[in-house]
């Protein structure tokens, strides 16, 4: 089980504080960060990826910075402007740089647990916006890795695609894979093992889903969080 | 003095040999000479067969219709020995000079094997010199653009070749050019003028097949005209008429200058285009033949072609402005249209127009001035003509000058 | 993979049937088929068809060179900067090869490699240029591209200025602008293969990572990409072949542009792939392009570059709309 060790991570932009002295141990586990819009969901999911530099802090992947074990990390960005002659495949195999040719495999097992097989050798651009993320996701996932990082994976999905993700993610998480998955997606909040929240940069709950949650969500988003959980 | 610079590239081994062979020649000549006192001699003897047979008028008429025949075999034997004299002395004349080797105008080394007997001229100035230097019987092919631009009397010749299909055309190395074309007329010389069009990459592509390609150079002065004349008498094996025409050229100058002996010189311009109004700056060959036809060229101090604004032309202030009218397309209102547009009436105020010095130059004196080759004397004089024309014994010059209102052989007249 | 099937066979026919056609077809209508198969079979033919099919021989070589040049050189930059509209002359490398071609006629020098020489020097200083101004500003996709573009407009600007200056030498510098594989000689390809052969080859060494580029920089980074050095690098190198086409036979549009899109088209995105796809597909394109051009305004030659916009756009459009429709 993969653990990620962050201490003190810290991004400023232009004197702006984005994410503000995260620290936490996540080991294994499916992992929910959830938060308003321009909380810092995103800027905090490159960090632990190691796509992003921190301003200041660390981050450790079983005690290795991630440039180190790129082979281990799966990243799923939210948006991907693509050429549009770009076919799933094609995505795939770049994803898969400095790997072997075993993804062909691993791309058609996920394309068909998420119930897109046929998607395989088709353009992007044919695809609709809830087969486009789904194949993302797919081809993002060939790269075979155990630390699988995804922001925002359910966007454009409608709720049996969302159901059908989430528990590709649970599967994973029981093969031994540590998920951390950003997302506004707040009902999921319930089928995670842990769940963190995010406001301003500032992590305001951190720990399994219950009471407290509820509280720190209302004070995120400013609404009361009953009724976005119970819709 | 330049024909003696240019002419010292001469072999005198050469030289001696055409003496020598010059002298079998002459050989030929009294063997000829030999036959015709034996004719006179069997003359003679009739003469006296007539006068002892006085009385026998028919067989007096007879033997004068057999002297008659005699002297027409007589004039057949002779035509021939003369022809195939003039051709032993165009192949002696051949051999001497073959194989060429020529340094052309982009420093190309050419190499011509032996007499060129199927030459292409790829622009009007090489189709001119060509002809002006004899080389016409050996032509097979010219550029469009020599049938559409050449001066007479070289235009009637090359219309009169083209109609009897002795000249084949091929399209403007201008503007379209073609290889094949070339090639397909198996050429053992092509000529061209460097810089002219696709000339140069023309040049390039062909050479590599082997046919020598002679790029003149491109007339930015009276010596690169002589250059080029004496290189294609050398390359087609008519070095003579080279060297004469060279020298007669050079005399029609010198003619043109003594002329001009004190007369003082006229501020003056050369406008090759309106609006975006183009002048013949300094370092350009209609400089330099304002120069000899006694003019200043106001515009002497920018280099090349440039683009002048109807200020520049109030500033520089010509006392004589020559228009070329580009084939009709401009005349003097053109000017004055484009001067009142853009400086007002303040125009008049120009020495040229102020004293009715303005002249259109058009037909193909337009030609001529622009890209003068062998008729340069003829350019130099007009313009010297233009400027002063008290030193011709000319009252007045038209405002249009062509071929119709100014005749050509006022041009050509020497002194 | 019945597309790209179909594809592999429609070019193993076509390319060969292109250059034969390119060979029996010239002003010079003796020198036709009949005449080629005589000369593949061995048979003794007149000196004069021996010299018009090699001056064929070397065009269609050079069209060929030119056309599969330029597709690798557009590939290149479409994936390097993630722009499907990039073409190989983004970099200001034509129009800096024109301002050495026109500097240098002014200045008197006249000869075809003076002028060959003057456009390799300005096409490789402008891509300096533009590498090292867009290096000093980050060296982003987006920077390459707007100082690429910039210096296209400064240096036509400038050169329009020169040209005027030229007067009647201006037709020695039209060559430059209107490009053909017309005057190009074997010793010209020699020199143009020289520097296109290793450039190709390490832009194929670089195949994965440049591939990988498509994800974005920032995906790109974290599977390990050095992204801004694959992109500096593999702009230089299409450039840089770029720069040597044009100072072979000028700058030619649209097939850099049309042949990527159709190896896309028929084989995905994949850079290996589309690397030599579209180098195939562009050298096809050229060799077709120039037999046409020798074709339409018979017996005159129209400029190669007419003949590649006039017809390559319909077809980028056509592509476009057939895409879109699937």
């Amino acid at each position: 089980m993969p653990c990620i060790a962050a201490e003190g991570l810290t991004f400023k932009v232009k004197g702006k504080v984005i994410v503000e002295d995260f620290s936490a141990e996540l080991c294994g586990g499916l992992n929910v960060v959830l938060g308003p819009n321009g909380a810092g969901k995103t800027t905090l999911l490159r960090l632990l990826a190691g796509v992003l530099r921190p301003t200041q802090g660390s981050v450790l992947i079983d005690g290795a910075p991630p440039d180190k074990v790129r082979a281990r990390i799966s990243y799923v960005p939210a948006q991907l402007s693509l050429d549009p002659m770009t076919r799933v495949v094609d995505l795939a195999e770049a994803i898969n740089y400095g790997k072997d040719g075993s993804w062909r495999k691993r791309l058609r097992e996920y394309l068909s647990a998420l119930g897109i097989e046929w998607a395989a050798e088709r353009r992007f651009s044919t695809l609709s916006s809830g087969e486009q993320r789904l194949a993302t996701i797919a081809a993002a996932l060939s790269r075979g890795g155990d630390v699988i990082i995804a922001d925002e994976p359910t966007e454009f999905l409608d709720v049996s695609n969302r159901a059908k993700v989430f528990a590709l993610f649970r599967e994973l998480v029981n093969k031994g894979a540590l998920v951390i998955i950003a997302t506004h997606d707040v009902r999921r909040a319930g089928q995670a093992d842990r769940v963190l929240v995010l406001s301003r940069g500032v992590v305001t709950f951190a720990g399994q889903p219950g009471e407290g949650l509820v509280e720190a969500l209302s004070k995120a988003y400013g609404v009361d969080a009953k009724t976005l959980l119970e819709a | 003095m330049i024909v003696a610079i240019l002419l010292s590239a001469y072999n005198t081994v050469q030289l001696a040999q055409l003496e020598r062979q010059v002298r079998s020649v002459s050989s030929s000549v009294s063997s000829l000479n030999s036959t015709i006192q034996g004719v006179s001699s069997r003359v003679s003897s009739l003469n006296s067969t007539i006068q002892s047979s006085i009385a026998n008028v028919d067989r007096l008429s007879e033997m004068a219709s057999a002297l008659g025949s005699e002297l027409s075999e007589l004039n057949v034997t002779l035509s021939g020995r003369i022809a195939s004299l003039e051709s032993q002395l165009t192949q002696i004349e051949s051999e001497v000079r073959f194989p060429v080797t020529i340094v052309d105008a982009l420093n190309r080394t050419v190499v011509i094997p032996s007499m060129p007997m199927r030459i292409v001229t790829l622009d009007p100035a090489a189709t001119e010199i060509a002809l002006a230097v004899g080389a016409g019987g050996q032509l097979v092919a010219v550029d469009n653009n020599s049938v559409l631009y050449l001066p007479p009397p070289f235009n009637d010749t090359v219309h009169e070749m083209v109609a009897n299909g002795s000249l084949k055309v091929i399209s403007s190395t201008y503007s379209s050019p073609d290889i094949e074309q070339i090639m397909a007329l198996s050429p053992d010389l092509v000529i061209g003028t460097a810089g002219w069009g696709y000339n140069n990459y023309i040049a390039s592509t062909l050479t590599s097949y082997g046919i020598p390609v002679l790029l003149l150079p491109s007339s930015e002065s009276l010596e690169d005209v002589y250059r080029a004349v004496i290189m294609v008498g050398e390359a087609t094996g008519h070095v003579n008429n080279a060297v004469k025409l060279v020298e007669s050229m050079s005399a029609q100058i010198t003619a043109v200058e003594r002329s001009l002996k004190n007369v003082s010189y006229v501020n003056a311009t050369v406008i090759l285009w309106i609006n975006p109004t183009y002048v013949a700056g300094g370092v350009t060959f209609i400089n330099d033949m304002m120069t000899l036809a006694g003019g200043v060229n106001v515009f002497q101090n920018l280099s090349g072609w440039p683009v002048i604004s109807s200020e520049d032309l109030l500033q520089a202030n010509p006392s004589v402005i020559i228009l070329v009218s580009n084939g009709g397309l401009f005349n003097a209102s053109s000017l004055y249209q484009w001067l009142n547009s853009t400086i007002g009436p303040a125009y008049v105020n120009i020495a040229a127009i102020k004293y009715g010095r303005v002249y259109v130059i058009g037909g193909w004196y337009e030609s001529m001035i622009s890209e003068p080759a062998v008729l340069t004397p003829m350019a130099v004089k007009l313009l010297a003509i233009i400027l002063h024309p008290q030193a011709f014994n000319l009252t007045s010059v038209p405002q249009l000058i062509t071929p119709s209102t100014l005749s050509p052989s006022l041009l050509t007249n020497q002194g | 993979m019945r597309a790209e099937r179909l594809t592999l066979t429609l070019i193993a026919i076509s390319l060969p049937l292109s250059v034969l056609i390119s060979l029996s077809i010239g002003p010079y209508r003796s020198v036709d088929f009949p005449v080629l198969v005589a000369v593949l079979m061995g048979l003794p033919v007149s000196r004069l068809s021996l010299d018009v099919l090699t001056y064929r021989a070397i065009r269609t070589l050079a069209a060929g060179v030119l056309g599969a040049g330029l597709a690798v050189s557009g590939s290149t930059l479409q994936f390097t900067l993630r722009n499907p509209l990039a073409d190989p002359y983004l970099a200001g490398v034509a129009s800096g090869s024109l301002l050495g071609v026109t500097l240098a006629l002014l200045w008197g020098r006249a000869s075809f490699w003076d002028l060959y020489a003057a456009a390799i020097a300005g096409g490789l200083l402008t891509l300096l240029a533009v590498i090292t101004i867009s290096g000093l500003a980050g060296g982003g996709a987006v920077t390459l591209l707007v100082v690429g573009v910039a210096f296209s407009y400064v240096l036509s600007g400038l050169t329009m200025f020169f040209m005027i200056m030229l007067g009647p030498k201006l037709p020695g510098a039209l060559y430059w602008m209107f490009g053909s594989v017309a005057f190009v000689t074997l010793p010209l390809v020699e020199r143009t293969l020289i520097i296109l052969v290793p450039a190709a080859a390490a832009l194929a060494a670089l195949s994965r990572p440049l591939n990988s580029l498509l994800l974005g920089d920032e995906v790109a980074r974290a599977i390990g990409v050095r992204v801004r050095l694959v992109r500096l690098s593999s702009f230089a190198l299409a450039s840089l072949i770029t720069a040597a086409l044009v100072s072979m036979a000028g700058p030619v549009g649209f097939i850099g542009l049309v042949a990527p899109w159709l190896a896309k088209r028929s084989f995905g995105v994949r850079f290996s792939t589309v690397l030599w796809a579209s180098a195939a597909m562009g050298a096809e394109i050229a060799v077709l392009s120039d037999v046409i051009a020798r074709l339409i305004l018979f017996p005159s030659e129209a400029p190669l570059t007419a003949v590649t916009s006039v017809f390559g756009a319909p077809l980028l459009v056509y592509i476009l709309i057939k895409s879109r429709g699937e």
